[in-house]
């Protein structure tokens, strides 16, 4: 019986050899030499850089690369563009790089550069979104125009964004089924060479890639495996068995802070974890009145919760935009210091006044809301709850899946919730989807007349300070009528082994997982 | 020992295969028909998981409609739940599994390609079971309600309570450290080991119990007490005559095991990072992968059904009044 038994089990496992069930059959280990190995919570589903679920992840692992790239300080500077310049308020020129060749060795002009904005508009609904407006017209073969519906000064962020990766149309028109390794055709300093969806992806230098080769040993093949448990991540990382680990749980971070040959990297993300209220809710009307709002915002200790919550990883985020690195006035915007007594004397204005059994009432009606948190944000809203107790203020907290977060949102049937936009990229943008009266991230529907108006001025003022003190005065107004409460970005926690040298802390966790630059030891 | 009954005539054994194929096709459609309105009960659907992993697109409300109708009606999911159900029991049935949502793949093509893996592990992990249980079953029977018998149904106890989850991460990290496992990688026999140990454990307490309590039955039986009476050593009773007709309830346990391990073992296979079916359904799960989802559900259902049928049919074809192992497992 167990002969029959041991004989089944290595038959099996041969089949899933042959099967390919473990993708390219790689090392998991750290190996040695020009090889690097990520344990990474996903990687991407399909080689299509025009499918919306794997874009990031192309850029994260360096398959893929756009016209721009949005910089660690969050400023843009040019990637497969040698320049992006603003020519008129509705015209941009973009001037490509000499010499660079897809993956293939086709050559990257502008005419392969239309083709393929072109294409991911058609294949991508939220590509098509991004470039909806824009006329991308070939002057030469190096010379790109774009036209915009109007006055359109973001427009290098845009070109920036991940979805819009350039890629060599031909290479993926006329399949029958999805993309494989051969079809991969981009312009990154890594190419394809093997591919498990959702298990295994495997990579090797780009040997005619335009950018410096590095100096010292640099990556010449890479491992990419998704690891979706993050208690094993965290156990992949302490025991040293993949170069880089991504999203690594609160949880592990300080048994990951003592581990031996490896650093543990906590660059807040650029985006912030903001409680979204809802003014029309039927549970808690307290929440219309824009005081209640204020004093629940001064109330928030941030540096608590960025300390118990982020375990460290993360800092506080006095207002919504302070978490992208182009704008450090953002810092001082705001609810800048933890305010109690504030916070209770505009609680005492708006008449929700503390009773003896430390509880606020108005006319016999407790001061009571619910929020809903998901994903990472379990931790923040435990210590939300405890502080805003303290504010006599009762939270009825429940973590969920995210889906039942967006269904409560439909039905209208919530109080609070946790989110977390991306601060960087097209600003005033970003500020209309939450603010404004038709943005998908109004979630609780607040009509704010002063929006329209500084969204325009602040892409249209004819100077950058001008359009800089526009998005700024967004800021203080999305503070002053607190749509939602910011708390704090959203921690990155990163596992970079010792011999790995080139890690850039980015606050866009797809902009920093695999440098070109890298070098690494032994 | 009591005389075992003729064997099955050619029409007999048609007319039971011919029952029981019938009632299992039956079984399948409906669970066919719960697995679907199950998942598509649960709330949300693809389209949200991909508009939220696209955060920070600046998107209005009509805009947001406007991708999420069209993505609705590219995915079909735009026609009623009964019309779903029809035409995906329809391609079912000819074969076209459907395609993922998230890799564009054919469902089937992903699944022959993760199967292996999870077979190979169902069967470490039944053999694993198989010899644990056999091995604590001998030493409880020997005594029972003795010392050891009493230690070892604590053990089982203990064994049974503590969850898989729990019991494999412990043994990650004792093996990571201890003996330097490899967490992540291809089903390799250096990396199946250690799964098929955890899910041997969760199996074997059930084993074992049955056939610890069915080796005690057998040696009460006269045909057992007989041997003994004619000289024949404890050791010699228990192998040559007890162990055999003992293990039958057990085989016919393991088989129901067996099917369980291939199919549910989901969450071993997600905290060793397994690359089986198990691990590929917790994923479509949580991207809402309807035809993934659906499909490993109706596979785990019909692995299940087939093998309870089949050791039901075969149990009733070798001992038609199926008292036996009944009686055992009672």
């Amino acid at each position: 019986m167990s002969r029959t038994l041991t004989a089944i089990v290595a038959g099996l496992l041969l089949l899933t050899a042959c099967g390919g069930a473990g993708g390219s059959g790689a090392s998991g280990g750290a190996a040695p030499g020009g090889e690097l190995t990520l344990a990474v919570a996903r990687i991407n589903a399909t080689l299509d850089p025009a499918e919306s679920l794997t874009t990031s992840y192309l850029r994260s692992y360096g398959v893929g690369e756009s016209l721009a790239k949005i910089q660690a300080d969050g400023t843009v500077a040019p990637e497969l563009a040698a320049s992006i310049e603003q020519t008129a308020p509705d015209t941009w020129t973009v001037l490509l790089r000499d010499g660079v060749r897809f993956h293939s060795g086709a050559p990257v002009d502008a005419e392969a550069v239309r083709a393929s904005l072109e294409r991911t508009a058609a294949e991508n609904e939220l590509a098509a979104n991004l470039l909806a407006g824009l006329t991308v017209t070939v002057a030469d073969p190096r010379t790109l125009t774009v036209r915009t519906a109007g006055p359109s000064p973001f427009l290098d962020h845009t070109l920036a964004h991940y979805e819009l990766q350039i890629h060599n149309v031909a290479a993926y028109q006329g399949r029958t089924g999805p993309a494989g390794p051969d079809d991969a055709d981009l312009t990154g300093a890594f190419r394809v060479t093997g591919f498990a969806p959702e298990r295994e992806l495997t990579l090797e230098r780009n040997p005619d890639w335009w950018g410096p080769a590095p100096g010292g040993t640099g990556v010449e093949t890479i491992t990419v495996q998704q690891v979706g448990d993050p208690e094993a991540r965290a156990q992949i990382a302490a025991a040293g068995q993949a170069d880089i680990v991504d999203l690594l749980p609160g949880s592990a971070v300080p048994e990951l802070r003592a581990a031996e040959g490896l650093d543990l990297v906590g660059a807040p993300a650029a985006n912030t974890v903001t409680v979204y209220l809802n003014p029309a809710s039927p549970v808690a009307p307290a929440l219309a009145d824009q005081r209640v709002r204020q004093a629940l915002a001064w109330a928030v200790d941030r540096e608590e919760v960025a300390e118990i919550a982020g375990e460290g990883l993360t800092e506080p985020a006095a207002s919504w935009l302070a978490s992208n690195p182009a704008f450090p006035q953002a810092d001082q915007q705001g609810f800048v210091r933890h305010d109690p007594a504030l916070a209770a004397r505009l609680l005492d204005e708006a008449g929700w006044v503390l009773g003896p059994d430390g509880r606020r009432a108005k006319d016999g009606q407790p001061l009571a809301f619910r929020l809903q948190t998901w994903g990472s944000e379990g931790p923040t809203g435990e210590v939300l709850q405890a502080q805003w107790d303290a504010l006599g203020v009762t939270v009825e907290l429940s973590y969920v899946d995210d889906t039942l977060v967006q269904q409560a949102r439909e039905r209208g049937d919530w109080d609070a919730q946790t989110a977390a936009f991306t601060t960087l990229g097209n600003v005033p943008s970003l500020f209309a989807v939450q603010m404004g009266p038709d943005g998908s991230g109004n979630y609780g529907r607040f009509a704010i007349p002063q929006v329209a108006g500084l969204v325009e001025r602040a892409n249209t003022a004819p100077t950058e300070q001008e359009r800089a003190a526009a998005v700024l005065e967004l800021n203080a107004l999305h503070a002053e009528v607190v749509p939602g409460i910011p708390v704090h970005p959203r921690p990155q926690a990163t596992a970079v082994a010792d011999r790995v040298h080139g890690f850039v802390a980015h606050p866009l966790q797809y902009e920093n997982l695999v440098q070109p630059g890298y070098t690494l030891d032994g | 020992m009591p005389p075992l009954p003729s064997p099955p005539s050619v029409r007999t054994v048609t007319s039971a295969l011919a029952r029981e194929t019938a009632v299992t096709a039956g079984l399948l459609l409906a669970a066919s028909v719960i697995v679907f309105a199950l998942v598509r009960s649960a709330p949300g659907d693809p389209v949200d998981v991909q508009l939220g992993e696209a955060g920070g697109i600046g998107l209005s409300h009509a805009d947001e409609d406007r991708i999420r109708a069209e993505r609705l009606a590219e995915l079909g999911l735009d026609r009623s739940i009964p019309e779903q159900y029809v035409r995906w029991l329809a391609r079912m049935a000819g074969g076209d599994w459907g395609t993922s949502y998230r890799s564009g793949q054919p469902v089937l093509t992903e699944m022959l390609d993760r199967l292996p893996a999870s077979l190979a592990l169902g069967a470490a992990g039944f053999a694993v079971a198989l010899v644990l249980a056999v091995a604590l079953a001998l030493l409880a029977s020997r005594r029972p309600d003795g010392p050891v018998d009493q230690l070892l149904r604590l053990v089982t106890l203990a064994t049974v309570a503590v969850p898989s989850f729990l019991l494999g991460t412990l043994a990650l990290q004792v093996a990571t450290g201890a003996v330097g496992y490899r967490i992540a990688g291809p089903a390799t026999v250096d990396r199946l080991w250690l799964p098929a140990l955890v899910l041997g454990l969760a199996a074997m307490p059930t084993m074992s119990r049955v056939l610890r309590a069915s080796l005690i039955a057998e040696r009460g039986r006269l045909y057992a007490v007989a041997a003994l009476a004619r000289g024949a050593s404890p050791g010699r009773t228990l192998l040559r005559h007890v162990l055999r007709p003992a293990t039958a309830p057990v085989l016919i346990l393991g088989g129901l095991a067996f099917a369980s391990l291939v199919t549910g073992s989901i969450i071993t296979e997600a905290v060793f990072t397994w690359p089986g079916v198990g691990l590929y359904a917790v994923e479509a799960i949580s991207a809402q992968d309807y035809p993934v989802v659906q499909a490993y559900v109706l596979l785990a259902t019909a692995l299940v059904v087939v093998v309870n049928r089949g050791v039901d049919l075969g149990a009733r074809l070798v001992d038609p009044r199926g008292d036996a192992s009944a009686e055992a497992v009672a």
